[in-house]
C-alpha cells in the first residue's frame, strides 16, 4: 500500500519538467519502468500477430489489429516518456499520444458492434458439447468415408486394372512387331492394322485400311481362290491355319504363317475376322539352312558311320583274328602242357639258376614227388643223401651242350632207379642260360630185362656149346662103348682084358651120362611128352623121394583143385623133381621140411616182359620149397649153369642145368627164390594143355563148327592177341570187325550190325568187358555176347553171377573158340549161371 | 638074317655097327651119307635102314623122308648123339616123319642088336 501511495504521491515534487530531470533515482526508476512497460507493450502485439497468423480461423481480426496497434502505440508512448526525461521531444511524444488516442478510440468504438456477435459465440461447455457431438459426427462420417473410400479404392483399382488391361492390350497389339495383327470385316476388308503388320507387309494404316486382304496373296493364290477359301474355312471351322508365300507392298515375297480366326458376337453373328500373320521367311531360311546342315551332317555321319563300320568290321576281324590267335595259343599251351604230361618219361624244366619250373606227371609217378613239391623244395629232393656227386654231375651237364649221363637215384619210397638223364640247356640269344630241360629215361626195367636177357643168352650160348660138344662126344663115346663091348665079346675068356675093358666101359658110360645131362640142359634130349595130371604124377614120385631123403626130412604135398593138365615127359619131370628134392635135402643137413605144392597161375604180360622166355598165359605151377640154408644172390644167378656146383666133389653141376633144359624144352619156365638162412623155393611153370579137346573137334570150313558169315566184333586191347583171334575167326568163316577198347567198340556197334560181341573182360579205361556187354545188349537186344579173359572164371564169380554171358578163359584153342561161338550163335550155349 | 643098310658119316661108328650086326648074322651094307644111302637103298633093297641124323651132304631127316617115300614098310632106325641146332628135336622129328624107332648115341651094340631083332620080328 505504501508503495502505491508513494507512486501517486505528488508532494515535494515538481511537475515533470522540474524535478524529474535531476532526481537520479526517480529519473532512472521512471525511465526503466517506462522501458519495461514499453518492452511488454511491444511483445503483446507480436504475440497477437503470431496468434493470428497461426489461427486463421479467428474471427474479428480487425478488432485484434486495432488492439494490437493500440498496445504498440502505448508502448511507444512509454518509450518516449523515458526519453523525454533527458531529451525534451515533447512534440513527438504528443503525436504518439494523439495516435494512441485515435487508435484507442477506434478500438473502443469497434468493440461495440462486435459485441453481439462476440456474445453469440458459444461458451466453453457449449463448445465442449458441440465438440463432442461434432466428434461423434466426425467419427461416423469418418467411418462412412472410410467405407466409401474403400469402395472407391476397389472401384478405382478395378477401373485402373481395366484401364491398364485395355491399355496393355493396345500397347501389346501396337508393340507386337513380329506379328501382323489385323482385323477384317465379313468381306475380308482390312479394318485394323498394327505396327507389326506395317513392318511385315510394308503398308501404312492409311494405305491399307479399307483394302481387301487378298492383296497380300500371290497372284497364283488369288487366281486359285485361296483368300476366299481361307475366310470360308475360318467361318465354318472357327479357325484357319496356313503357311505359304505372301506378298509385301514392294511385291517381294515372304514365307508367312497365317492364322485367321472368325470373330462372332454373343448372338453368334459373324462380326469379322482376326488375322495374325507371322513372317517365317527367316525361320524358313534357317530351317532350310538347318535342313541343309542336317543333310550335310547326316551325309557326314553316314560317311563317318560307313568308315566306322568299316573300321569296326576291321576291328572285329582283328579281334576275331586275335581271339583265334589267342585260342590257338591257348590250345597250343594246353596241348604243350598235355604233351608235356603225356610224355611217358619224366621231364624236368629248371630255370637259369636251377629253380624247378615244370615237372611232368610221369616224373611224379616215377619219383613220388609232385610238381608243387619240387617247385617248393627244389630238384635236390630227387638226389637225397649221397647225391652230391650226382648233383655236381647234373650241374656240369646243365652248363654245357646237350649231353647224357647215367646215374642211380632212388624214388621217394626208396626204390633204386637206374636212370639216363638227357640234359639239354636252352640259351637266350645273348648266350646266357635260359632253362635246362632234363628228360629222365628210366633204365631200371630195361637193365633188369637186359640182365635177364644176358643170363638167358649166356645159358643159350652154354647150351649151344654143350649141345654141340655132347653130340660129338656121344659119337666118340658110342664108338668107344661099342668097340669095348665087341672086344669083350670077342675075348670073353680073357679075364684081365675083361677087367680092363670093363673099367674103360664104365668110364665111357659115365661120360655118356654126362653128355646126356648136357644134352638135357641144351634141350636136345629126346622127350616123350604126354598129357599129365600133376597130382597123380607127384603122388607117385613122392613115395620114392621120401625113401631117398631119409627120416630127418619131411615131404609135404599140397594140390590146388583148379590145376590144369600139362603136356610133358613124365620121366624127365620125375627126374627134375628128384633133382630138386635132392638139392633140398643137401641144403638141410640137420633135417627139415620140403613142400611140394601145385597151383594154377596166370602169367601176365608184365611178367613176360621181365622174363623174356615166358609167354603170357595159364600155367600149372609146381613149387618145391625147402627150409634150408638158402643161397646168396650170386649163387642164385649161376645155379643153372652147367658144371656150377656148391657141393664140391659130390656134385656134377649138371642137375639144375638138366631141370632148366627140361623146363625150356617143355615150353615152361623155372625161377628160384632164396633167402639165406630161411630157405629156397623153385617154381616150375608148365603151360596148360587143352590138347585132348582139340583133337575131338572138326574145324573144317564146311564143318559143323564153322561160321555162316555172321559178323563178330572182337574187342581186345592186346594187339597180338587180337590179331590171332581175328585170324582164327576169319578162318572159321566169320565176318570180323575189331576194336581196341570199350568206347571204340561202342562206336562200331553204332554203325554196323553185329551178331556177336567177343570181348576181353579186363581192358584199360572205364568200360570193361562187362560194362560193354551190358551196354550193347541193352541197346541192341539181339547181340550175343561171349566174354574172354586171361583170368579163370572163378576170378569173376560175383560179376558173372547176374550176367548171362559165357566166359572163354585164355589161353584157348581154336576149337574151344569155334565151339563156344557156334553154341552161342545157335542159342544152345551152356550159360555160367544156368 | 636080314640085309641092313647103315648110313653114318662117322667111319668108326659105321665100322662098329657093321661089326656088331655082322656078328649077329646080319648082312650089312654101309653108306657114308644120305645121298649114298638112298642110292644104296634103291640098289640093294635092304630089309632095314639104320641112319644117323646129323650128316653132311644130306641130313638124316631128309634121307629118312626119301626112303620112307620109296618104301612104306621098311623099318628105319634113326640114331643121333644130339643136334648142333638149337630147338630142333631131330629124333622126335625123325620119328614123326617115318622112323620106326629112335636110339640115342651112345648106345651099347647089344641094345642095337636087340632093337633090330625086335623090329624084324613078325609080331611087330
Amino acid at each position: 500500500m505504501r508503495a502505491i501511495k508513494e507512486l501517486f504521491d505528488t508532494g515535494g515534487f515538481s511537475p515533470h519538467g522540474f524535478c524529474l530531470a535531476w532526481d537520479q533515482f526517480l529519473i532512472w526508476t521512471g525511465a526503466i519502468s517506462d522501458s519495461v512497460i514499453a518492452i511488454a507493450y511491444f511483445s503483446i502485439p507480436i504475440a497477437l500477430a503470431v496468434f493470428l497468423v497461426k489461427r486463421r480461423d479467428i474471427i474479428f481480426p480487425s478488432v485484434f489489429f486495432l488492439f494490437g496497434t493500440f498496445i504498440l502505440l502505448c508502448g511507444a508512448t512509454h518509450v518516449l516518456g523515458a526519453v523525454t526525461v533527458w531529451f525534451p521531444i515533447y512534440r513527438l511524444e504528443t503525436t504518439f499520444k494523439v495516435l494512441t488516442a485515435t487508435v484507442s478510440l477506434a478500438t473502443a468504438i469497434m468493440l461495440w458492434p462486435v459485441m453481439p456477435r462476440a456474445l453469440a459465440l458459444p461458451n466453453l461447455t457449449t463448445l465442449r458439447n458441440m465438440n463432442h457431438a461434432l466428434a461423434n459426427e466426425v467419427e461416423q462420417r469418418g467411418q462412412a468415408e472410410k467405407l466409401q473410400r474403400s469402395a472407391n479404392e476397389k472401384l478405382q483399382a478395378q477401373s485402373t486394372e481395366r484401364d491398364w488391361s485395355e491399355q496393355r492390350f493396345k500397347l501389346l497389339v501396337e508393340a507386337v512387331a513380329n506379328y501382323a495383327i489385323l482385323m477384317l470385316d465379313n468381306a475380308g476388308v482390312v479394318t485394323s492394322w498394327n505396327t507389326g503388320a506395317e513392318r511385315i507387309k510394308g503398308y501404312k494404316d492409311s494405305e491399307i485400311l479399307g483394302e481387301h486382304f487378298s492383296r497380300f496373296y500371290t497372284e497364283e493364290d488369288v487366281a486359285a481362290g485361296k483368300p476366299q477359301r481361307a475366310l470360308d474355312i475360318a467361318a465354318i471351322q472357327g479357325r484357319f491355319e496356313d503357311e505359304g508365300w505372301r506378298v509385301r507392298k514392294d511385291s517381294s515375297r515372304f514365307w508367312a504363317s497365317v492364322v485367321i480366326t472368325a470373330l462372332r458376337g454373343a448372338d453368334g453373328q459373324l462380326l469379322g475376322y482376326g488375322k495374325v500373320t507371322r513372317d517365317l521367311t527367316e525361320r524358313r531360311r534357317m530351317q532350310q539352312v538347318l535342313t541343309d546342315a542336317n543333310a550335310a551332317l547326316e551325309a557326314r555321319v553316314l560317311e563317318r558311320t560307313k568308315s566306322l563300320t568299316t573300321l569296326t568290321a576291321r576291328l572285329e576281324a582283328e579281334i576275331l583274328e586275335r581271339t583265334a590267335a589267342e585260342e590257338t595259343r591257348r590250345e597250343a599251351t594246353e596241348l604243350l602242357e598235355a604233351t608235356f604230361d603225356s610224355a611217358p618219361f619224366p621231364l624236368l624244366v629248371t630255370n637259369g639258376v636251377g629253380d624247378v619250373l615244370m615237372w611232368s606227371k610221369a616224373g611224379e609217378t616215377l619219383f613220388g614227388f609232385s610238381e608243387q613239391e619240387l617247385i617248393a623244395g627244389g630238384a635236390v629232393q630227387l638226389v637225397p643223401g649221397g647225391g652230391d656227386e650226382g648233383l655236381s654231375r647234373l650241374r656240369e651237364a646243365a652248363r654245357s651242350a646237350p649231353r647224357q649221363l647215367e646215374l642211380q637215384l632212388a624214388s621217394r619210397a626208396g626204390r633204386a632207379l637206374d636212370l639216363r638223364l638227357h640234359v639239354t640247356p636252352l640259351f637266350q640269344p645273348d648266350g646266357t642260360r635260359r632253362a635246362t630241360v632234363t628228360m629222365v629215361e628210366d633204365l631200371t626195367q630195361k637193365k633188369l630185362v637186359e640182365a635177364q636177357l644176358r643170363q638167358s643168352q649166356k645159358m643159350e650160348a652154354i647150351g649151344t656149346l654143350t649141345g654141340g660138344m655132347a653130340h660129338d662126344f656121344n659119337n666118340h663115346l658110342g664108338i668107344i662103348i661099342g668097340n669095348l663091348d665087341l672086344l669083350r665079346e670077342t675075348r670073353r675068356d680073357d679075364l684081365e682084358l675083361n677087367e680092363l675093358t670093363g673099367e674103360a666101359l664104365d668110364a665111357a658110360m659115365r661120360g655118356a651120362d654126362l653128355t646126356r645131362s648136357l644134352l638135357a640142359f641144351a634141350r636136345r634130349q629126346p622127350l616123350r611128352p604126354t598129357r599129365l595130371e600133376l597130382d597123380i604124377l607127384i603122388g607117385g614120385v613122392v613115395k620114392l623121394l621120401s625113401r631117398m631123403v631119409g627120416d630127418d626130412i619131411e615131404i609135404d604135398v599140397t594140390h590146388a583143385d583148379n590145376v590144369c593138365a600139362i603136356v610133358a615127359d613124365p620121366a624127365q619131370l620125375e627126374a627134375s623133381l628128384t633133382n630138386l628134392v635132392t638139392n633140398a635135402r643137401d641144403a638141410m643137413p640137420q633135417g627139415g621140411k620140403v613142400t611140394i605144392s601145385t597151383s594154377h597161375r596166370q602169367l601176365d604180360k608184365d611178367y613176360a616182359v621181365v622174363n623174356s622166355d615166358v609167354l603170357p598165359g595159364s600155367y600149372a605151377l609146381i613149387e618145391v620149397t625147402d627150409s634150408g640154408h638158402g643161397m646168396t644172390p650170386e649163387v642164385q644167378s649161376r645155379i643153372f649153369e652147367p658144371f656150377f656146383t656148391t657141393k664140391d666133389e659130390r656134385g656134377t653141376g649138371l642137375g639144375l642145368s638138366m631141370v632148366f633144359g627140361f623146363m625150356k624144352q617143355s615150353g615152361g619156365h623155372i625161377s628160384v627164390y632164396s633167402e639165406l638162412g630161411v630157405g629156397t623155393t623153385f617154381r616150375l611153370y608148365f603151360p596148360c594143355s587143352n590138347a585132348p579137346e582139340d583133337r575131338q573137334l572138326d574145324l573144317r570150313p564146311d564143318g559143323p563148327l564153322a561160321g555162316k558169315g555172321e559178323t563178330i566184333l572182337a574187342v581186345e586191347d592186346n594187339i597180338s592177341l587180337r590179331r590171332i583171334v581175328v585170324r582164327q575167326l576169319r578162318a572159321l568163316g566169320y565176318q570180323v570187325l575189331e576194336a581196341n577198347d570199350g568206347p571204340e567198340a561202342l562206336v562200331t556197334l553204332e554203325s554196323q550190325k553185329i551178331d556177336l560181341l567177343f570181348t576181353d573182360v579186363v581192358m584199360p579205361g572205364k568200360i570193361d568187358g562187362f560194362a560193354l556187354a551190358d551196354a550193347a545188349v541193352a541197346r541192341w537186344p539181339g547181340v550175343k555176347v561171349i566174354l574172354t579173359s586171361g583170368f579163370p572164371q572163378s576170378r569173376f564169380t560175383d560179376a558173372m553171377k547176374p550176367r548171362p554171358y559165357p566166359l572163354l578163359s585164355k589161353p584157348y584153342r581154336k576149337g574151344n573158340l569155334a565151339q563156344m561161338i557156334r553154341s552161342v550163335l545157335d542159342g544152345n550155349a551152356e550159360l555160367p549161371n544156368s | 638074317m636080314a640085309k641092313i643098310l647103315i648110313i653114318d658119316d662117322d667111319p668108326g661108328f659105321r665100322k662098329m655097327i657093321d661089326l656088331a650086326l655082322t656078328r649077329a648074322n646080319h648082312e650089312v651094307i654101309v653108306a657114308k651119307d644120305g645121298v649114298e644111302g638112298v642110292e644104296r637103298f634103291k640098289v640093294d633093297a635092304p630089309d632095314m635102314v639104320i641112319s644117323d641124323i646129323v650128316m653132311p651132304e644130306k641130313e638124316g631127316i631128309e634121307t629118312i623122308r626119301e626112303i620112307r617115300a620109296l618104301s612104306q614098310s621098311v623099318p628105319i632106325v634113326a640114331m643121333s648123339g644130339g643136334g648142333a641146332n638149337v630147338g630142333l628135336q631131330y629124333l622126335d622129328v625123325a620119328h614123326k616123319l617115318g622112323a620106326s624107332e629112335i636110339i640115342s648115341k651112345p648106345f651099347r651094340p647089344s641094345e642095337l642088336v636087340a632093337l633090330v631083332k625086335q623090329l624084324l620080328s613078325p609080331q611087330t
